[in-house]
């Protein structure tokens, strides 16, 4: 944050100062706010910064910049020099960028680069994720107007977006972005449109787009009015492993993505009754599978090297564990003529609402267990309320079901 | 062969995988209503059904692989995955029976080459010889009393309590004062109001001091009217004020704490606290064996109260893990016989207490095993990230000496960076406290040897995820 305010300040020097005002500059003049702006990097403790107006002393180079440098940065301050300023401050981050400032014994903090920095103050600046909002939404209508080559360009444009939102907090912050609630959200429905747009390569069927669509749609929404803070947030100590925080949660929250995917198009398949819908919902399931029970093993190991055990059904473990039944079963019975596609389709959102119990019920009801770094609260109610709706509507089908059985002997 | 078959059923299998499905429901939505794993696992995962839905699931995909004899290409996928499972649990099983389990927890500066095994109670004796013994004590309550190191002495466990409130008492037990050297006296009941009984006299340094004890729930509040009792106000403003009481020691008893004042004879107030949760200002006799003992100095005098530990049943709470047991033993040897009730150390730090008239020390702790190599922690720290609360990493240094050879190797282990020693002992950072010695700290390393890990439950895991992708897409749609 720190840094950003730096850049913006970097930015503010330079660009928006009316050129009257230039040459009029007085250390004493400048605004209080930016003379305190701490953009002076200790000496011997990096981390912690001084504000501008320390410059004001002649104590010597207390600064981790090069001796010549801060000498100017200072002569600048003091001549009240705002365009020097600017651009000695610029040279002077320059030569702490990508320098390490924290230092573990397997871990290191570097001080970012500032295409980094541009990259953040440009992803706070601009509403991406809203922009992301309002094109899955346009898909979605262009579908529902069966204007699918619209739709389809509509969508494209909206993952691409998407994308470049992952990719840049991924530049930002140097790690996957999976570590809290926040990240999940933006990530999960990215996983069910990237398998959306491959089941249609596949399947040629544009149900799964609208699906995704929708899917993108709704949790988008959630992450924009549900407050959950926004910011870039340092990774938690015990999530501080690259390589685990890529292959395990990736996979894991990977799979609630796919599930997701399956439940919506299990709902549609009840509506329904397509075959080719059920198919993919078949598909579906055993991607999902595929990556949450290797993701989940993978967990086990990653507790085994964290936490000195690998699998103690802490309350996310046993959630997984509960969501890997609920599908094995689903599989198992589809498998072995137990179940028809319909019985594979009520599956599909029995399923669909283990994993949001797995995803959101474990971090905001229950709210115990190891994996204590991704609680938080808020929205049960909403989530209460969906859940019973959604049991509703599966008691709703089957008794119309049941009817139409009887009906037809 | 109809239960065989049966046993190998589709059905069987998703009976067992409902039924293990509803056992682990019902386990979280108990813990996150008692907050207590232990509570959550003694009713679910540590159930005997729940181990027996386990076994059934051994069998069930044992034999639904066999009833596939001969085998043919097409069970390829099957078996795999199945194979893989059986491999997860059999490692699971091997890990529990043959496998360590447990945590050192080490000071900055010392060290151990003792695990604490997890959710075990035991007995451990030291004698003034240095033999020591430890006899386990298990879930059911039956004491393993093997003659082991300590063959003169017979334990027998008389009474036993899930939970007890512990306190220390020193100067004050039950309603008398009690100082080495003097009689016991009177501990009155909280006084109304003025003349203020005096329990007893004590000469010190040529002064007879008055010796006050009560009860109270406001310390400070009775202490200043005792005080104020005993001044002379005289005259007008600028008052004249004279000590007119004699010097005096006075013992309130709270329920947190027994505060020690003295008054003396120039009106020096000294207030001195007690606290009956933990033991403060002891001496240490005979490295126990002599007992524990409060003190207190007072005119250049020491004043010492032997100190013993109470413990007061209560009602188990439903926080298993907060629950503090007590055992009440009778201890036997030749020459004695004596009954003596221990709170359950958890970490096997406290105090050690005397028994059989000094000769022995005894305390009831988690069950120690002992591994091959000594660790001693040199630094622990927890660096935050700046500007920040937030922590960044956890580290310790630690020294890692063999006993057999006396190699030493010093490693930093950190969150996701264990030290694996050649013969499989793993040592995991788990925590980092401030310990009871100011900005000392105090690490839990989590230890544990897996010894099918490599060859059976990661190959497991291995054969199960590439199983899973030959069954969903080696055949896909294609109904067994």
């Amino acid at each position: 944050m720190r840094l950003l305010l730096f850049l913006l300040f970097i930015s503010t020097l330079g660009a928006e100062v009316p050129v009257a005002y230039q040459g009029r500059f007085r250390p004493l003049d400048v605004n209080a706010q930016e003379a305190t702006l701490e953009m002076l990097p200790d000496r011997f403790v990096v981390s912690h910064w001084h504000p501008l107006n320390e410059l004001q002393d002649s104590k010597g180079n207390f600064t981790a910049y090069p001796d010549e440098i801060y000498q100017r940065l200072r002569a600048a301050y003091l001549q009240g020099d705002r365009q020097e300023l600017h651009k000695t401050l610029e040279e002077a981050y320059a030569s702490l960028e990508g320098k390490p400032y924290e230092e573990g014994s397997t871990n290191t903090l570097y001080f970012p680069t500032q295409g980094q920095l541009q990259a953040e103050s440009f992803y706070t600046r601009y509403p991406l994720i809203l922009g992301c909002i309002v094109l899955y939404s346009a898909a979605l209508l262009a579908f529902v107007l069966s204007a699918k080559r619209t739709a389809l360009v509509l969508m494209l444009s909206a993952f691409a977006l998407h994308t470049f939102i992952l990719a840049l907090r991924c530049y930002i912050l140097g790690r996957p972005p999976v570590s809290n609630m926040q990240e999940t959200i933006i990530y999960v429905p990215w996983i069910s449109v990237l398998a959306s747009l491959l089941l249609r390569l596949i399947f040629k069927n544009s149900l799964v787009l609208a699906c995704a669509c929708l899917l993108a749609v709704a949790l988008l929404i959630i992450l924009r009015t549900s407050g959950l803070n926004p910011a870039l947030e340092n990774v938690q100590a015990v999530l501080n492993s690259q390589y685990w925080l890529t292959v395990h949660v990736l996979m894991v929250v990977g799979s609630y993505g796919i599930f997701l995917l399956s439940g919506i198009l299990g709902h549609f398949y009840l509506i329904r009754n397509n075959e080719e819908t059920a198919k993919l919902i078949l598909q579906t399931l055993y991607v999902g599978v595929a990556l949450l029970i290797p993701g989940t093993i993978l967990g086990g190991v990653w507790a085994a090297q964290s936490w000195g055990r690998f699998w103690d059904w802490d309350p996310k473990e046993a959630w997984a564990f509960i969501s890997i039944c609920v599908y094995l079963i689903v599989i198992h019975a589809y498998t072995f003529h137990r179940i028809s596609y319909f019985g594979l389709a009520v599956g599909a959102i029995l399923g669909f609402q283990a994993i949001l119990f797995t995803w959101y019920g474990v971090n905001y009801i229950l709210g115990t267990g190891l994996h204590s770094y991704g609680f938080g609260n808020g929205g049960e109610i909403y989530y209460y309320i969906f859940a019973a709706l959604d049991i509703c509507f599966l008691i709703g089908i089957w008794i119309l079901r049941k009817k139409r059985v009887a009906k037809n002997y | 062969m109809k239960l065989i078959r049966f046993l190998g059923s589709i059905y069987l299998a998703i009976f067992l995988i409902s039924s293990t499905a509803l056992f682990v429901i019902a386990g979280t939505v108990l813990e996150s209503l008692t907050a207590s794993h232990r509570y959550a696992a003694h009713f679910t995962y540590s159930n005997p059904l729940f181990k027996a839905l386990l076994w059934g699931f051994f069998l069930n995909i044992l034999i639904s692989a066999l009833l596939r004899w001969p085998f043919r290409q097409k069970h390829v996928p099957f078996l795999v995955t199945h194979l893989g499972l059986l491999m997860l649990l059999g490692g699971t099983l091997i890990k529990a029976y043959y496998g360590t389990q447990g945590s050192l927890l080490i000071t900055e500066g010392s060290s151990s080459a003792e695990l604490l095994l997890p959710d075990t109670y035991s007995i451990r004796l030291w004698a003034r010889d240095k033999r020591s013994e430890q006899y386990p004590l298990s879930q059911d309550l039956s004491l393993s009393v093997d003659k082991g190191k300590l063959p003169e002495i017979s334990i027998d466990l008389a009474a036993y309590a899930p939970h007890s409130q512990v306190s220390y008492e020193s100067w004050i037990k039950r309603d008398q004062v009690f100082i080495q050297g003097l009689k016991p006296f009177a501990v009155h009941p909280e006084p109304k109001g003025p003349p203020f009984p005096i329990s007893s006299k004590v000469r010190l340094n040529g002064q007879v001091w008055d010796l006050m004890a009560f009860k109270t729930e406001e310390s400070a509040t009775l202490a200043r009217k005792i005080y104020q009792q005993g001044l002379k106000i005289s005259g007008e403003a600028p008052f004249k004020i004279e000590v007119a009481h004699s010097p005096t020691l006075l013992f309130l008893d709270t329920p947190e704490n027994v505060v020690l004042y003295t008054f003396d004879k120039k009106g020096h107030v000294q207030e001195e606290l007690y606290p009956k949760s933990s033991p403060k200002a002891m001496a240490v006799y005979d490295q126990g064996y002599g007992g524990y003992f409060s003190f207190a100095k007072i005119e250049k005098e020491t004043f010492e109260s032997l100190l013993q530990c109470r413990c007061l049943p209560q009602p188990p709470s439903q926080m298993l893990e907060e629950n503090i047991p007590q055992i009440t033993l009778r201890l036997r040897n030749s020459d004695n016989q004596d009954f003596i009730t221990l709170p359950f150390e958890r970490q096997a730090t406290g105090l050690k207490w005397p028994v059989l008239k000094g000769q022995y020390l005894a305390r009831f702790q988690p069950l120690l095993e002992k591994i091959p190599y000594r660790v001693r922690l040199r630094q622990a720290r927890e660096i935050k990230y700046p500007h920040s609360t937030q922590p960044f990493s956890y580290e310790s240094d630690l020294i890692f000496t063999e006993l057999k050879t006396g190699r030493q190797i010093e490693k930093t282990i950190s969150m996701n960076n264990v030290h694996e020693t050649w013969d499989g002992y793993r040592f995991y950072l788990a925590n980092i406290t401030t310990g009871d010695l100011g900005s000392i700290k105090k690490v839990q390393i989590i230890v544990n040897r897996d010894p099918a890990k490599y060859w059976l439950t990661y190959p497991g895991a291995f054969f199960l995820s590439a199983g899973i992708f030959l069954l969903f897409w080696l055949r896909p749609y294609r109904k067994v």
